[in-house]
Order: C-alpha cells, then sequence, then structure tokens
C-alpha cells in the first residue's frame, strides 16, 4: 500500500490508460465518438460508475464470497449504471435521448469490471475510488481527443458549434465507425511509442 | 458446505439491499421522468402540427397552455389528436416500426384525405447517434413538411439517395448519408402509418 493517490491518479491518465496501454472500454470508443457532446456525457457517466462500483467493491471485498464475487461486481457496477439511467431520464431528458441505448452499455464496459478486478480488490475504499475515478478520466481524455477529430472533419463542429466554414466539404468516413478505428490506432501508436522505449 | 450456504446467502442479500435502492430511486424519479416524458410529447405535438419550431425553447407552462389551445385529443381504438391548421383539419397520431436497433415510435400529423404529410417527430427510437439518430435533426424532419403523399402501398414517401428531392410534389426525401438502414425504416414507417394506422383514425374521427 505503498502508492500514494496521486501516483495512482496519474498512472491511470497516461502510464496505464486504459484505452491505449489496457486496450479496453475500445467498443464504446468507437460508438460515441463522433460528436463531443456524447462523449463527454459518456466519459462523465463511466467515471461515476468506475468511481462509485470500485468504492463499493473495495468496502465490500472482505465479505464477497470468491466464488461469487465476479456476479456480486456485475450487481454493483449494474446499480450504478441504472442510477446514472435514471437520474438522466429524469434530470437531463435530452441528453438520456441523445446517448440512447449508450448509458445500458457501460454495465459491459471493460473497464469496469478491469479496475474491480485488478485494483478495487486488493486495495483500500479511498484509493480504489480514486483508480476507479482516474480510469473513466484517462478514458474520458482519450475519447474526447478521438471525437475532436472526428467531430471537427466530420461535422466541421466542436461540442455542436461550428467552427471551419460553411465551404468545408465534411469527411463523411469521419461520422462512421471505421474512422474511429484509423484515429484509435494512430493515437495508441503515437502514444505508446516513448512508453515502449522507455523500457 | 458452509462456504456455499454463505455464497448463496451473500448473494441473495446484496442482491435484495441493491434491488431495494434501485426501486426506490426509481420510485422518487418515476414521476419527474413521466412528467418529461408528457411534456416531450406535447411539445412533438406541437410541433410536427407546425405551431412550434423545433429547437424553440420552450417553458413547461407555455408547452401545456399552447396544447390545451390548439389540440383536441379523441381516444379510440388508436389515440388521435387533432387541430386546425391555415383552416384545415389535420390528424395527428403515433406509429411504431422497427428500426436498426430497436422500435421507432413516429409523431406523424397528415391532412384529412392523407395525401399530404404537414410534420413527422420520432417520440422514441434507439438509432445510432450521429448517424441514424440524426433523424432527429431538424433538416431531416423538415424535407417531409407538406411532402405529398402517394397513393401506391408501398413508398409512400420514398426515402432516396443521390436523386433530386427538393419538390415538396414527388412525394421523395434524402436519405441520411451513412445510414442506409434508418432511413429504409423510415419509409417503412410511413407506409405502414398510412396504410395500418391511417384508416383506423378514419374510424375515430367519424
Amino acid at each position: 500500500m505503498a502508492e500514494s493517490k496521486k501516483e495512482t491518479f496519474m498512472a491511470n491518465i497516461w502510464k496505464n490508460n486504459p484505452v491505449i496501454v489496457q486496450i479496453l472500454g475500445i467498443c464504446s470508443a468507437l460508438a460515441v465518438t463522433n460528436n463531443m457532446t456524447n462523449t463527454l456525457i459518456m466519459g462523465i457517466g463511466l467515471t461515476f460508475a468506475t468511481g462509485f462500483s470500485s468504492l463499493t467493491i473495495s468496502a465490500l471485498r472482505k465479505y464477497i464470497p470468491k466464488n461469487v464475487r465476479m456476479i456480486v461486481q456485475v450487481l454493483i457496477i449494474a446499480t450504478y449504471v441504472i442510477i446514472l439511467d435514471i437520474v438522466l431520464k429524469a434530470y437531463l431528458p435530452s441528453i438520456s435521448k441523445a446517448l440512447g441505448p449508450y448509458v445500458g452499455l457501460i454495465i459491459t464496459n471493460c473497464i469496469i469490471m478491469g479496475r474491480a478486478e485488478a485494483y478495487a480488490q486488493s486495495h483500500g475504499p479511498v484509493l480504489s475510488f480514486i483508480d476507479g475515478v482516474s480510469a473513466g478520466v484517462g478514458y474520458s481524455l482519450i475519447l474526447l481527443l478521438i471525437a475532436f477529430i472526428r467531430e471537427l472533419l466530420g461535422f466541421g463542429s466542436i461540442f455542436g458549434l461550428r467552427v471551419l466554414p460553411e465551404s468545408f466539404t465534411p469527411w463523411v468516413i469521419m461520422i462512421t465507425a471505421p474512422s474511429a478505428f484509423f484515429i484509435i490506432g494512430t493515437i495508441i501508436w503515437i502514444a505508446r511509442t516513448p512508453l515502449v522505449k522507455k523500457k | 458446505m458452509k462456504d456455499k450456504l454463505y455464497s448463496v446467502f451473500f448473494a441473495f442479500a446484496l442482491t435484495l439491499v441493491f434491488t431495494l435502492v434501485l426501486a426506490s430511486i426509481n420510485a422518487l424519479a418515476s414521476g419527474t421522468i413521466e412528467v418529461n416524458e408528457k411534456l416531450d410529447f406535447q411539445k412533438s405535438l406541437l410541433y410536427v402540427f407546425g405551431f412550434v419550431q423545433k429547437d424553440d425553447k420552450l417553458s413547461s407552462k407555455e408547452i401545456q397552455e399552447l396544447y390545451g389551445e390548439k389540440i383536441v385529443e379523441l381516444h379510440g381504438e388508436v389515440d388521435v389528436y387533432r387541430a386546425q391548421v391555415e383552416g384545415e383539419s389535420v390528424y395527428a397520431f403515433t406509429v411504431q416500426s422497427p428500426g436498426l436497433w430497436g422500435t421507432i415510435t413516429g409523431l406523424i400529423a397528415v391532412n384529412t384525405d392523407g395525401t399530404r404529410l404537414v410534420g413527422i417527430d420520432f417520440v422514441q427510437h434507439s438509432e445510432t447517434p450521429g448517424l441514424g439518430g440524426r433523424i432527429d435533426e431538424k433538416a431531416f424532419q423538415q424535407q417531409f413538411r407538406d411532402e405529398r403523399i402517394s397513393a401506391g402501398p408501398s413508398g409512400r414517401i420514398a426515402v432516396v439517395s443521390g436523386q433530386n428531392t427538393s419538390s415538396s410534389e414527388d412525394s421523395k426525401v434524402d436519405a441520411i448519408t451513412g445510414a442506409t438502414r434508418t432511413s429504409e425504416a423510415i419509409q417503412k414507417l410511413i407506409d405502414k402509418a398510412m396504410n395500418e394506422v391511417f384508416p383506423k383514425v378514419l374510424k375515430v374521427v367519424n
């Protein structure tokens, strides 16, 4: 337990980033990144769900029987995601409508389960919470970067605000899923080069 | 054996606790959600009749007042909403049809003989955000305003690509790039609305 809170936080942002290093949560990285507003909400949602699931799983870790721990983890994760879904429906109906089925799909986002298994099982609640939140933030940052490129070139806008002139021809490929493959691949390549060299 | 019993007991107790938490949050929020949904639907209705614009920001009071003033609800085999638009009666009704990922619920307003589509909105769908989800956008829906509905049983309003669709007499609108299946689903939804639901609407009205 020598790790400090800051180290735990920073690890997930860069050295151990869930998307570019652990290659987790790729499906949602492809699905929601064609506009930045949806991506941001998805990121906030995931951060909330990962943070609190890690906290809860860590707090209960000494009582959870080993043979049912996965079931329990999914139960806890699903509970937070459904809470999130209800809150969005009640207070941010337009965003809830825009995200549609993706909120529910946070349950199956491998990052949450990954952090629960890899970290929350063996660390205290506070550190686990920080770990969960930072994994969410690391995920959101990469997704926002992808969404920035895709929305800028695909629609000529950022957060729905037009920034490129009307004469700009949108790149249709940026709106469709394949572009996310290219961009995510390029980002992983660029980001990991210094990381690999260090080793 | 004791371990196994503990596992079962633990899983049971935890599920019970979390289900109770969820049930109570749901009960607390369901009122607000229902009000939101109803307002949303009323605004959609005002929009398909052309009384408000898609991006108008209206307070809930404004929506309710305008709704009460303009729209008459008729209940029967199907629910019909009637309003006077430019001196003519217009009927609006909902229709459900499969989309790419799930059911699309459309709200459609047509004139009394079913030859003109006055307005369309999609109150519920789960199409891909940014692709099929763009059926929510004003630019797509605006194409249907006052579009002629052709007489045939299929392609009442054809959703096509690469054709000139600017005339509102040709019963054609432009599809969404990258969302072929959703565009097809919308064409089917309108066919279903006119072939299956509209006759029932007329029964309710007369």
